[in-house]
């Protein structure tokens, strides 16, 4: 196990190189001139002394390769700050990070446990009314896209809301605030759950229609397998045949799926946290790349990508305990 | 100053979404600056008031909180409110909320804009306008109780031009004597402007004859800032208290979360010590301007219940204008217009002016603010909006739509041997509403003239590309201003200084350049608003270089219960006015 951990963290390692190099060239590739961007040229053409000035500034005149290094360093030790705000990204990191993984972790939440119950329910009634209402309903969901269903949600509770004069309780806020009332960091109170709710669904929205139809394609699959046909015929109750021997076999691929969507939601969530004005680190990545803000977009990127690999290893290291047949460490 | 895009990133968005997933691998306005709504077909609302008194109440109840919506409804674009960097119109609204400056200007009639002295109690000028002298009000203080030297000033301005800072607008300081090369870095302090504590005497030489210099130092560069801040702070800058935040206007900061999400909060600055209209106490406790990704979305808020004000997305001028109190009467100084390439061979030169009257007197400029704008903007008539010291309207002969005359005058232009053998290329900045904008010319053009126009949107870094060698044949342009002079429009936009700069069509005219170096030297208002004015006729009817379109409005609404609440032609309202019922 440790010889695994060790081997995956130096390939996760690789990967963040890779990724900041790709990331890197693909900024000196662009049209357009950051030096420009950050001088304000988009509204009208800032004199060239300006452009200079902001050219040397920030060193965007120095060597390709020097450049490379030198946002490296800044990137490995969080000491950048932003072209554009000067914000030090180590504070950046610190006051968006909490923010992303509060919404990933309340959105895999409705991600796992309406997504898994509605697959269980699924496959249990197979063929039932239930089944197909909970087939279209899926559907229908993963075919809205995050922008419609987000501006929908907020039209409804928000806007209509108001001018009907619904009560104070089923009404909620268009925009949300996720800076203050969490409770251990992550418990929101009543009112901070009021800003949650519809982000956490809208981002959770597509991704528990898959684990949804995903729990249950494999739980038909597991209910069909030998194993689960002999417990039947020793004689266990239907419950412990449920849970021991159908569920836990299908769920492996399950919590594969849920594992790397939790450091997609995380570094991913770009629309939702637009969207809402959740301060998470997607949204921010996302301006930084439209204003050549290219200390934000290698740092914040190079955070998004190591959750993300954690994440794999995570779920990596959770297949031996779902399946002992499983061993990490490779075969001898 | 520059308007935002408005709008969602969403090219942003895909583009970031897409490198990051390449690097993992494994994984599942406008463009221009100005505002600009979208498509939309109504009947014309009410066109802007041009002139308009600003008679703010003065009986309006005291304390409150006001919570602001359309100010930083771009989040993901601020940068900063500090006076030496803030770049955007809307940024500056909390800039001004925070700063006095030496002089401002008094809108109370909004075409008749007067200057005055603001923390400086007088200004005089030599014969030929290089040199000033400000005295500074003695009871000043900066919202920290610092006293408000003339030093104060000298440090701020040596910090908007130096190198280290790299202002968008430090390129100002050139105005100043040896300006230029404290933005080259080779100076750190100016020997131009000398400040006298004792005597509350500041001293600027100028680098050249500049009678607008006392309108120039109303914009917020020119702010004073505290030494206590700036030993904190010293030439470099960023959002909130990244930057210089001791002001000494109406308001203080109290708080300032990160630029694209929560909020900025300002609260009552006990030591301010009034205004132009003698005021000496602004009416709300505080103003929160919450930072919102988008227009749209602020403006649902706004709908759902929240905040006091909001700015109106594209394309619901009209809903928005049957529901809530608004702004969109309210003239502001941004021009919308076309230039034509000064050196194009199709267009250009003096063989081609009937050609350009022609297309000039083509083009339905009421069409266009009705498809484009929902009739909210006034139809220009001059590139200089009212509102300009100096300004005066029906100056443009060309600017009506006049299709019987445009044939006839294009029939002559045909008949001395004029001859179109390409389509015309109408370059804009893709995105926004200008391609509605250019597609409504070109139907014009081919119904009028029979003309064949073809639109050119550009992509990338239009301002940039359009203003090179040769590029632009027929451009989009438009401005807002910075300061409300006529220089601002006529140096800025078509002086040769210009040119490789904001003169995208790189107008070069002897004439023209000898009326705005006159005027540039005239310390007479009147008289330089004349010399001013000959060379903007001299663009418009003699050498038809400009297509004016339109002229800017405001577009915000706000609640029956909030008072004062009134957009001054340059854009940034008069916080220390607003007033809120209970």
């Amino acid at each position: 196990m440790t010889t695994f951990v060790i081997r995956r963290i130096g390939s996760l390692l690789l990967t963040l190189l890779g990724g900041y190099t790709v990331l890197f060239i693909l900024f000196f590739a662009l049209p357009s001139d950051p030096a420009e961007v950050i001088a304000g040229g988009n509204g009208k053409n800032p004199p060239a002394a300006v452009i200079e000035n902001v050219t040397k500034k920030y060193h965007l005149d120095d060597s390709i390769p020097e450049q490379y290094v030198r946002r490296l360093w800044d990137t490995v030790t969080l000491g950048g700050e932003s072209f554009q705000t000067h914000e030090p990204l180590v504070e950046t990191i610190k006051t968006r990070l909490p923010n992303s993984l509060r919404l990933a972790v309340w959105a895999m939440l409705i991600e796992v446990t309406v997504g898994i119950s509605t697959g269980v329910l699924s496959a249990r009634r197979r063929n039932s009314l239930l089944d197909t209402a909970s087939t279209l309903g899926t559907a229908v969901v993963s075919a809205i896209p995050v922008f419609v269903l987000a501006y929908l949600l907020r039209q409804v509770t928000g806007v209509y809301a108001f001018q009907h004069q619904w009560p104070e309780w089923a009404r909620f806020p268009v925009l949300s605030e996720a800076n203050h009332g969490w409770y251990l960091g992550i418990i929101p109170s009543l009112d901070q759950l009021k800003h949650l709710v519809q982000p956490a669904l809208v981002l959770a929205s597509v991704s528990t229609v898959i684990v949804a139809r995903l729990t249950r394609t494999t739980m038909l699959e597991a209910a069909g397998s030998d194993h689960v046909r002999t417990a039947r015929a020793k004689g266990l109750r239907e419950r412990r045949v449920l849970t021991r021997h159908t569920l836990r076999n299908a769920l492996i691929p399950v919590v594969t799926f849920i594992g790397i969507d939790f450091g997609t939601m995380v570094g991913f969530a770009i629309l939702t946290e637009t969207v809402f004005g959740w301060p998470g680190l997607g949204s921010r990545v996302a301006r930084a790349a439209s204003q050549s803000d290219l200390p934000v977009v290698l740092t914040l990127s190079m955070v998004v990508m190591a959750i993300y690999g954690v994440a794999n290893l995570i779920v990596d290291i959770s297949y031996a305990k779902l399946d002992p047949r499983i061993r990490l460490g490779g075969a001898k | 100053m520059v308007r935002k895009r408005r709008g969602l990133y969403i090219p942003a968005l895909l583009f970031t979404v897409a490198l990051i997933a390449a690097a993992c691998g494994d994984s599942k306005e406008s463009s221009d600056g100005d505002a600009s709504p979208g498509d939309v077909t109504t009947t014309t609302a009410a066109r802007s008031d041009v002139c308009r008194t600003l008679n703010y109440a003065t009986d309006a109840p005291v304390g409150g909180e006001f919570v602001d919506y359309a100010q930083l409804a771009s989040g993901g674009d601020n940068t900063s409110f500090d006076p030496q960097a803030v770049q955007t119109l809307d940024e500056s609204q909390i800039t001004t909320a925070l700063w006095d400056g030496l002089t401002e200007f008094d809108y109370t009639d909004t075409c008749n804009p007067v200057l005055k002295p603001q923390v400086a109690e007088k200004w005089e000028a030599n014969d030929d306008a290089t040199e000033y002298t400000f005295t500074i009000r003695k009871d000043q203080e900066f919202s920290n109780g610092e006293p408000i030297k003339p030093s104060n000033f000298k440090i701020a301005w040596e910090r908007g031009g130096s190198a280290e800072l790299a202002s968008s607008y430090g390129y100002l300081m050139a105005y100043v004597k040896d300006g230029d090369k404290l933005l080259d870095g080779s100076l750190k302090t100016l020997d131009s402007i000398v400040a006298d504590d004792d005597a509350m005497t500041l001293k600027v030489t100028l680098a050249a004859p500049n009678a607008d210099f006392p309108a120039i130092a109303s914009f917020p560069l020119f702010y004073p800032i505290s030494k206590a801040d700036y030993q904190k702070v010293g030439n470099t800058t960023g959002w909130g208290t990244k930057g210089i935040t001791i002001g000494n206007g109406p308001y203080k900061l109290e708080s300032a979360t990160a630029p694209d999400s929560g909020e900025v909060v300002l609260v009552r600055n006990d030591k301010w010590k009034g205004g132009l209209t003698g005021m000496k106490r602004p009416f709300l406790d505080k103003i929160t301007f919450k930072i919102t990704a988008d227009v749209e979305s602020a403006y649902q808020a706004f709908e759902a219940g929240d905040g006091d004000d909001a700015t109106i997305p594209s394309g619901q001028y009209a809903a928005a204008a049957a529901k809530y109190k608004n702004t969109l009467k309210e003239a502001t100084l941004g021009t919308y217009f076309f230039d034509f390439g000064f050196d194009d061979p199709v267009v250009g030169g003096d063989k081609n002016v009937k050609l350009r009257e022609a297309i000039s007197m083509a083009i339905d400029r009421d069409e266009i603010n009705k498809k484009v704008y929902e009739g909210t903007r006034t139809i220009s008539t001059g590139i200089t909006p009212p509102g300009i010291p100096g300004f005066k309207e029906n100056l443009c002969k060309y600017c009506k739509t006049d299709p019987a005359e445009a044939k006839k005058v294009y029939a002559e232009w045909q008949k001395e041997g004029g001859k179109l053998t390409a389509p015309l290329k109408l370059s804009y900045n893709a995105g926004g509403s200008h391609q509605t904008v250019v597609e409504t010319m070109q139907a014009n053009l081919k119904d009028v003239l029979g003309i064949d126009a073809q639109p050119n949107p550009i992509e990338e870094s239009y301002f940039k590309v359009i203003a090179k060698e040769g590029a632009c044949q027929i451009c989009r342009s438009g401005w807002y201003a910075d300061y409300p002079t006529y220089g601002n429009f006529m140096v800025d936009l078509f002086g040769k200084v210009s040119i490789d700069g904001n003169n995208l069509g790189r107008y070069d005219d002897a004439k023209f350049e000898e009326a705005i170096a006159a005027a540039q030297k005239e310390t007479d208002d009147t008289k330089r608003g004349d010399l001013y004015r000959s060379a903007e006729e001299r663009l418009l009817n003699e050498t038809v270089s400009v297509i004016p379109l339109n002229w800017y409005t405001g577009d915000a609404v706000y609640r029956d219960n909030i008072i004062n609440y009134m957009t001054p032609p340059l854009g940034t309202i008069a916080w220390e006015h607003v007033a809120k019922k209970s």
